[in-house]
């Protein structure tokens, strides 16, 4: 099974991150592609200890709507500290 | 057109400032200034300071006697905007004021840079830090992408001791919140284009059946409720609509709502018309360290596995996170009304 991490550290994120067009880019560049191909993408947040709800959902909300279940099932996140556990539950609460 | 700055600068009083402002004749820029004792909000001098800009400098002028208490003016950067040479000398020795001045922002990179920078401009801790990062990044994000802009966004922010608050407020001279909701929602005036644009899931990017790809529409909302969790004023005006969050009770819950006509509030559709938006709101530093430590007053213990600066970020971002959970619950209860119930004969 082919799998890509993606960090987001190295792709220029804060250790706030907050850059909703950085976001945006990493998804269209990155994951997008990956999911086209049922890859496994794993979202790397070591090295950022705060997000925004618009970095989230910049990042992640447009292939969790286009991919649907193959979004859900392959992308996964590590790295992540409590606080950014529960900002990925909330938004998953809500896009679904 | 003419501003005053009178005594009472602060966002309580801010439809009274509002409603003194005189947008006529657009090409030049009075700003008067009460001769005894001023004392001017953010709120008030980043939407001078936008006025200036579409008056030019050679076109703006502050009239009068200026008061000493005006030097504030000069240190937030006011005199850069107009032809009026400063009355005040710069101090020597003088302690560097937790400040961020008058500053355009006409780019993405414009914005990170002053971000990056209003953690030192403001002498902030590392939970304080995030909060006002957000803020700051929520405010410039709208006013460049959805207010059409020719002239980028004016920003400034100012700690005061005796409060121990930091006031921000965010102005542009864009086409106005009406302006860039219609295409997507359609507000039938200016005041039920600020109500939608506190609300939750509401983005100038898309309608109500369709989430956008880049933006939640939590910005706005998130600030609100922000404000509302630490009990201090929150400003929108445009167009000829004006909101202000008021305190609220001090003894009920902040439960955090999705309506913003809901929560305590006063509101005018009745302004001079203003073309752009404004948003301004207050922090107030103790009350962000209640809301972050809840426990500490009651006196429970912190966890010891964990360096303080690690708790602060978790606590901040768990503070974030309980805007979102208000969000999230809105969301869904937008998409439970939906729901088509069947016909049954």
């Amino acid at each position: 099974m082919r799998r890509a991490v993606i960090r987001l550290k190295e792709l220029g994120a804060s250790d706030f991150a907050n850059d909703k067009e950085l976001a945006f880019s990493i998804q269209e560049q990155e994951i997008l592609p990956r999911l086209e191909l049922e890859s496994d993408v794993v979202i790397d947040f070591t090295g950022v200890n705060n997000i925004t709800q618009s970095f989230l959902h910049a990042l992640v909300a447009m292939s969790l709507n286009e991919f649907g279940e193959v979004a859900y099932q392959h992308l996964c996140y590590r790295g992540t500290n409590e606080g950014i556990k529960s900002a990925v539950a909330l938004l998953y609460q809500y896009l679904q | 057109m003419k501003v005053y700055f009178s005594n009472q600068g602060n966002l309580r009083n801010f439809r009274k400032f509002a409603e003194e402002l005189d947008f006529a004749a657009p090409n030049s820029l009075e700003i008067i200034i009460n001769e005894k004792w001023t004392v001017v909000h953010p709120a008030n001098l980043v939407i001078a300071a936008a006025m200036a800009l579409k008056a030019g400098k050679w076109g703006t002028d502050i009239v009068g006697r200026v008061p000493e208490s005006a030097r504030n003016l000069e240190k937030m950067g006011l005199y850069d905007f107009v032809r009026t040479k400063s009355p005040f000398k710069r101090e020597k020795n003088t302690r560097e004021p937790r400040m961020i001045p008058l500053t355009v922002i006409e780019s993405r990179e414009d914005r990170l840079k002053l971000i990056d920078q209003a953690v030192q401009s403001l002498a902030l801790n590392a939970r304080e830090a995030i909060i006002i990062k957000f803020i700051l990044n929520e405010l410039i994000f709208n006013a460049l992408n959805y207010s059409n802009s020719d002239d980028g966004v004016v920003i400034a922010a100012q700690y005061s001791k005796k409060t121990n608050r930091v006031s921000i407020a965010a102005c542009d001279l864009g086409e106005g919140l009406w302006g860039s909701l219609d295409k997507n929602w359609h507000p039938r005036n200016d005041l039920e284009a600020i109500h939608l644009a506190l609300t939750p899931g509401v983005t100038a990017e898309a309608s109500i059946d369709k989430f956008a790809d880049i933006s939640a529409g939590s910005g706005l909302f998130t600030l609100k409720s922000i404000a509302r969790r630490t009990r201090d004023y929150f400003v929108v005006y445009s167009g000829t609509a004006q909101y202000t969050l008021l305190k609220g009770d001090k003894r009920l819950k902040r439960k955090l709502k999705s309506n913003p006509t809901a929560d305590a509030h006063s509101e005018t559709n009745d302004m001079q018309p203003f073309q752009g938006t404004l948003v301004a709101m207050d922090v107030s530093l103790d009350a962000l360290q209640d809301e972050l430590y809840p426990e500490v007053r009651q006196g429970d213990s912190r966890p010891n596995f964990q360096s303080d600066e690690e708790i602060d970020v978790m606590r901040a971002q768990m503070l974030l996170n309980s805007c979102i959970g208000a969000y999230a619950d809105a969301m869904y209860e937008r998409k439970i009304s939906k729901v088509k119930e069947p016909n049954i004969a």
